[in-house]
């Protein structure tokens, strides 16, 4: 990008130079003028040549990036495209075959050698194990049916059971509620002291385990330390 | 000697006026009773843990053989048969005394295979030597992964709970951090988190970083009391506490399997699952669900009956008693043995306590991992793993919704799944996963289904599409039961909150009706449209051409053309049949969903491409069967003419009607002997005259095919049928 500029600031310097020369000698100059006129048009006009193929070539590679994501995106839609083309394929391979093949069976049951005898016993064994099977089908749809029935049905049960439990607890807070309101100042107290005796409570459990564990000692062997010990987990008021 | 007291006995009892016959019963009972006690004073092994007993501090250990040999023998019952609780208490307290200095008490520790039970008072004992601190730290790692290893064999718990606090107090030990916060996971209540505790917890995961047996735990007091625990924690935690190799896991199969009979299980007969094997001596091991036992060992319990105290699950016998005691139920401490009990699991339901879940999915989930995974071979092994999961599955049948962790777990086996191993058993817990998000369904599902369908046999192939059509039952039942009509949002579970909005459940569902109809149409290719094949996969459609009219769901999905025509030009009547049954129903939901639309102006809009489908299909069987114009220009099936020419089938335009498909040509020859006995020259295309053609109708539908019937009637309008009815 800077050649040509280059060039464009010479090319006025030499328009300069050859107008300024041009005035001194034109007959000698005008061999002069062409030569390094032209040599610098030339190379601007390579320059500028050179630069279009720089961006074409720019130009292109970007394209070819461009079209690898592209063709990642479309692959999916090939492989269904492929996949459809097989499919239609294959079933008009099984529609031929299928069609040839019963109609040659069928020709040769419609006459009555031995071979057909044999093929029409077999028929009459399809045809009766179709109708069981037929039979059998139907009574499975119908025992699935009330079997999705009874399964949607202790769904539903499921469900009740749970919003009635939430209910419950819900009536149960708001009772509580409803109770404590009244004695709101008073319950406030209480719960005040109960959790400030709780805290000393457990604070004391905490040191007395430090103790001990500090101590070292077995303190399952002393029966005083022993009932001491085993209590220190719990309050005897629940949390 | 035992001779001689005989006989001074007998001549005690002839002077004596008592009955002879009671008198010498109670001589035999006595004379046994000291014989026995003789020959257990005498028993070397009793002798060993004598001398275990009362041996006194500071006794020398190198070159002891007293001891060399006491202990040889005692390693030996231990490994044969199993030590007894009295000698499992007796040998830990001489270890965890250190009465013979440290170098003992490793060894001990790991010969401790107990027979039956372990009691809780020894494990108490020994925790409080612990604490008193000589105990190298190798050898306390190794107490408390003993204690971890046996802990369902643990008599009672309630003890051990309450030296809670001194056994938190050795979680600042690094070494010991990750065992204990496991035994903590075990014990802990809500009475249990404190303050303190959780403070302790936090330091310690700044000094360590985020361990996941940190976060175990601290998920676990956050359940119990949230407001304590303020900690983020991810919903879905990788890897359990990792399972501590432990050496006496192989040691312990073998000998309870030698024993045989479980001992001292308080399961009751009313509580187990009707196991119709029950009197079979059952085996006990890592895969066997827990017995149900209440916390506290039985006789402490049962004198307190005041309305305070709370009743453990293991004592309830009936659903009655459940009903009257429902809101002061204990839960025992291993939470694994709820799946074994219908009351149980029926309280588990209708209470929902998170930390419950919480502590059975884990459970759940290690027991899946570690133990079935690695389970080994053997056929003991596989059967081991066949009733747990029965158990497992019977369990969810029961509660008709599946466990997270077993979810999760079966999202990565799939993954290294052969196909074959166990295969009714996993295919049945597939099905009852929950509606997945379908932005995930593709990489946790469909990716590794589909690896494994192409690459199986053709009876793993039916089953996996019976799997997924059970799924989409599943799926549909639960929407049309839990989608109200004025929520958008649907609860995917009844035991979390996550819930899924209407459109998103469609999308899911829409994936998996696609997926399976991709699956079918390249299976039945690969299996040359095997019968059976196609059975289940008509099974499948006939699940989805309803979705609408049964199941409430605004969703129709017609069926590939890899599906539609291979089950049209099958050669059994039956999958025709069906077929027709399946484009029938199509109708009656089209139908009906149009009105619908018309009437209440719904936001249910059928695409039109779906129409579409659906009339393509209905026209290409009806021209291809009544019409006898197959091959007609816009159908799907068009072989080139000159293969068409080619074939050497005359009138090839017909070849697929009633008369001549290959499901119904037996018929029409079977109709034409019977309604023309006496021709002998067989012309099938006699039978498209009008009178023959509509007893030949009736011929076909009186073997059965009503799915022809319904297809034919709402499809095809026949005047001749009017003018029959006129002429009749």
């Amino acid at each position: 990008m800077d050649a040509p500029d280059n060039t464009g600031s010479l090319n006025h310097l030499a328009d300069a130079a050859a107008l300024s020369d041009s005035s001194a000698s034109e007959s000698a100059a005008s061999q002069k003028e062409t030569s390094p006129t032209d040599m610098l048009r030339i190379k601007q006009q390579m320059s500028n040549q050179c630069f279009e193929m720089v961006v074409h070539v720019s130009a292109e590679k970007s394209k070819k990036s461009c079209s690898t994501s592209e063709a990642e995106r479309d692959l999916p839609d090939y492989i269904g495209e492929l996949e459809q083309a097989k499919t239609a394929h294959f079933n008009n391979t099984l529609a031929l075959h299928r069609m040839q093949m019963w109609h040659s069976l069928g020709e040769k049951m419609k006459q009555s050698d031995p071979e057909a005898a044999a093929l029409k016993a077999v028929n009459d064994r399809c045809m009766a194990l179709c109708s069981r099977i037929k039979q059998l089908q139907d009574e499975t749809r119908y025992l699935q049916d009330e079997i999705t029935e009874i399964q949607k049905n202790r769904l539903e049960m499921k469900r009740l059971t749970h919003e009635k439990m939430k209910e419950m607890e819900d009536l149960t807070t708001k009772k509580e509620q409803t109770d404590t309101e009244r004695y709101k100042a008073v319950l406030e107290k209480g719960q005040e002291n109960l959790e400030k005796y709780k805290k000393m409570a457990i604070m004391t459990q905490n040191v007395l385990r430090g103790i001990l564990l500090a101590c070292k000692v077995n303190w399952l062997d002393d029966p005083k330390l022993r009932e001491i010990a085993m209590t220190l987990e719990g309050l005897p008021v629940p949390d | 000697m035992a001779a001689s007291l005989n006989s001074s006995e007998s001549d005690r009892s002839s002077l004596g006026g008592q009955s002879a016959s009671s008198r010498s019963n109670n001589r035999s009972l006595r004379v046994a009773e000291k014989e026995r006690r003789r020959n257990e004073a005498e028993d070397p092994f009793v002798l060993a843990l004598k001398y275990f007993s009362v041996v006194e501090a500071g006794t020398p250990v190198v070159g002891n053989d007293d001891f060399e040999n006491n202990l040889v023998l005692v390693e030996r019952t231990a490994y044969s048969q199993g030590l007894s609780p009295e000698a499992i208490s007796i040998m830990l307290e001489f270890a965890m005394s250190l009465r013979m200095g440290t170098a003992p008490c490793a060894r001990v520790l790991k010969c401790l295979i107990p027979a039956s039970v372990v009691p809780q008072e020894a494990v108490v004992r020994a925790a409080v030597w612990l604490s008193v601190g000589k105990i190298p730290i190798s050898t306390q790692v190794l107490f408390i992964k003993w204690v971890l290893t046996v802990f369902d064999m643990i008599d009672a718990k309630d003890q051990l709970r309450a030296i809670y606090g001194f056994i938190f107090s050795f979680v600042t030990e690094e070494n010991l951090c990750p065992f204990i916060c496991h035994l903590l996971y075990l014990l802990t209540q809500k009475e249990s988190v404190r303050v303190y505790r959780v403070r302790k917890l936090l330091e310690l995961q700044s000094k360590l970083g985020r361990q996941p047996f940190l976060l175990h735990l601290l998920s676990l007091y956050k359940v119990f009391c949230p407001e304590l625990v303020t900690l983020s924690i991810p919903s879905r935690m990788r890897g359990a506490f990792r399972n501590h190799v432990s050496p006496w896991k192989a040691a312990l199969t073998a000998v309870q399997k030698r024993n045989g009979s479980l001992a001292g299980s308080s399961v009751s007969p009313a509580l187990a699952v009707r196991d119709k094997s029950g009197s079979r001596k059952r085996k006990h091991c890592h895969l066997q669900l827990p017995a149900l036992t209440s916390v506290a060992s039985d006789g402490a319990r049962s004198e307190q009956t005041s309305s305070r105290t709370l009743v453990p699950l293991a004592h309830l016998q009936s659903f009655d008693q459940l009903l009257k005691n429902v809101h002061r139920i204990e839960l025992p401490a291993q939470m694994g043995s709820l799946l074994g009990s219908s009351v149980a699991l029926q309280y588990l339901d209708c209470i929902q306590d998170e930390s419950a879940l919480l502590r059975l999915n884990f459970w759940l989930g290690c027991a899946l991992h570690e133990e079935f995974l690695f389970c080994g071979d053997g056929a003991t092994q596989t059967s081991e793993a066949l009733q747990f999961l029965s158990r497992l599955l019977s369990a969810q049948h029961f509660l008709q919704e599946g466990f997270s962790s077993s979810d999760a777990f079966l999202y990565k086996f799939l993954n290294v799944w052969d196909g074959s191993l166990l295969r009714p058993q996993i295919l049945c817990l597939l099905s009852n996963i929950p509606v997945i998000p379908s932005s995930q369904i593709r990489k946790l599902l469909f990716e590794p289904l589909t690896q494994l369908f192409f690459t199986s046999s053709l009876f793993f192939k039916c089953g996996l599409v019976e799997c997924l059509n059970n799924m989409l039952l599943k799926w549909l039942t639960w929407h049309s039961v839990y989608a109200l009509e004025d929520d958008l949002d649907i609860s995917l579970n009844s035991h979390t909150s996550l819930n899924i909005t209407l459109s998103g459940f469609k999308d899911s569902v829409m994936e998996l009706i696609h997926f399976v109809g991709h699956l079918a149409s390249v299976g039945l290719q690969l299996e040359g449209c095997h019968a059976l094949l196609l059975s289940f996969v008509l099974d499948f459609y006939e699940t989805v051409c309803d979705t609408f009219l049964k199941f409430g769901l605004p969703l129709v999905v017609m069926p590939p053309a890899g599906v539609f025509y291979p089950a049209f030009f099958a050669t059994d009547p039956v999958s025709v049949d069906r077929l027709a049954h399946i484009m029938h129903r199509y109708k009656v939901n089209l139908t009906s969903a149009k009105r619908q639309e018309k009437q209440k102006e719904q936001a249910f809009h059928i695409s039109r491409q779906t129409f579409q489908e659906f009339n393509h299909c209905v026209v290409f069987m009806v021209n291809c069967l009544w019409n006898s114009r197959m091959f007609y220009p816009g159908s799907d099936v068009q072989p080139g003419e000159e293969l068409l020419l080619g074939s050497g089938v005359p009138r090839y335009w017909a070849s697929f009607d009633f008369i001549h498909h290959p499901a119904f040509v037996s018929y029409a020859l079977d109709f034409h002997q019977k309604c023309w006995p006496s021709r002998k020259e067989m012309d099938l295309s006699s039978i498209k005259d009008s009178k023959p053609w509509s007893w030949y109708l009736d011929y076909l539908f009186s073997q059965g095919f009503d799915g022809l019937k319904d297809f034919l009637k709402s499809n095809i309008s026949r005047q001749a049928a009017a003018v029959d009815e006129q002429q009749r």
